[in-house]
């Protein structure tokens, strides 16, 4: 009796049960296309700077590459190095000489290009969305200098 | 799987998915790493100098039409002067609970648009007692308001100029409410012979900043 039983509960239950997989696809190719469709094919070529929040922007242009000036709470930066100090968007009294050498460094540059025959007088401002006004003025005022007179401003644009 | 030579019979085949549903979430996995959901954009703007200078530039346009957009403690002023223009515009848009009111100036800047749908350049001024009480996100801000019509609002304006055609609209391109802003603008761009043939998303695009001395 004990054997019958035993062999009753080892004996493989056969089933006519399928799993229905044709829903799960279906989900994963829409998953897909909704990837696919969202994902970035072109993007500026841009390095992301330190303790910077970037404003949003509803719209913009995507591609593009060139020098950067970004401004964000501790420092102004020329292509990601440093040259002005801040102290929560304040410039020191005593940072000419930072100021100076940020002058210089874009002299610099506007000459390599200008030899080169590449300078096109575009620049990108990347800055912080709360830095005053009247910081990226001055920032703007020094690019103006160089003869950078097309500004791209850098904003994110949300997808 | 049942496979019989004999041609009377069914051939009963299942067909093995399972390698492609892997596939799939193989991709899904790569794809969700590498997406972005934000992404970096740049909107250009010209540096001139100040107002003065810049009314006497050499654009054969500020004579026939230009719109000054300043920017104020108190809110937005939209001045538009120049030969071309129907009736001179002085519009201020005063803050709204102490903030400036994007939302509105954007409306106005649509307003003049589809009063005129093929100028193209507005110039945009700082005038505050003090520069560091304004942020540069307000000013990226106003440019952005002025320069564009976002994602939705240009779908709305292919809708409208789709019912203004007579093409056919689809069930949810059907539900949608267009205003009138909206509408009367489809109509003025369709209408004219200039920005009919141009990107219908841009509304000033030629922008000055004025003021970087």
């Amino acid at each position: 009796m004990f054997s019958s039983s035993f062999n009753k509960k080892t004996k493989h239950m056969e089933s006519n049960f399928e799993l229905q997989i044709t829903a799960l696809v279906d989900t994963l190719v829409i998953i897909l296309i909704f990837l696919l469709k969202s994902m970035a094919t072109d993007s500026l070529e841009l390095d992301s700077a330190n303790n910077l929040k970037i404003p949003s922007l509803i719209s913009g242009i995507s591609t593009g590459t060139g020098n950067r000036l970004s401004i964000s709470a501790d420092a102004i930066s020329w292509n990601n190095n440093k040259f002005v100090n801040l102290e929560r968007f304040v410039t020191n009294t005593n940072n000419k000489i930072e100021w100076q050498n940020l002058n210089a460094i874009i002299a610099e540059a506007v000459k390599a290009e200008k030899d080169s025959k590449t300078f096109t007088g575009k620049l990108f401002l990347q800055a912080d969305k709360n830095a005053p006004y009247s910081l990226v003025q001055e920032a703007l005022k020094t690019a103006k200098l160089h003869g950078y007179k097309d500004i791209r401003f850098v904003g994110a644009k949300y997808n | 799987m049942k496979l019989s030579l004999n041609h009377n019979e069914h051939l009963d085949t299942e067909l093995n998915i399972i390698p492609i549903i892997d596939c799939f979430v193989m991709l899904i996995c790569f794809l969700l790493f590498t997406a972005a959901f934000t992404q970096l954009v740049f909107v250009e703007t010209k540096l001139t100098s100040n107002t003065a200078n810049a009314a006497n530039k050499s654009r054969s346009e500020l004579d026939q039409f230009r719109l000054v957009i300043t920017i104020k403690e108190e809110g937005f002023q939209l001045i538009t002067t120049g030969g071309a223009l129907r009736e001179k515009t002085n519009i201020s848009i005063p803050n709204s609970e102490g903030k400036y009111n994007y939302q509105m100036l954007h409306e106005k800047i649509i307003a003049l648009k589809s009063l005129y749908p093929d100028r193209y350049s507005a110039d945009i001024e700082v005038k505050v007692k003090h520069n560091d009480k304004i942020s540069y996100n307000s000013v990226l801000e106003t440019i952005d308001m002025v320069r564009h019509l976002s994602d939705d609002e240009y779908s709305i304006l292919r809708i409208a100029q789709k019912k203004i055609h007579n093409i056919e609209l689809s069930s949810p391109e059907g539900e949608k409410i267009i205003p009138t802003h909206i509408d009367v603008l489809a109509h003025n761009l369709l209408s004219n012979e200039v920005a009919k043939n141009t990107d219908q998303k841009v509304l000033f695009p030629d922008i000055a900043l004025l003021g970087v001395d």
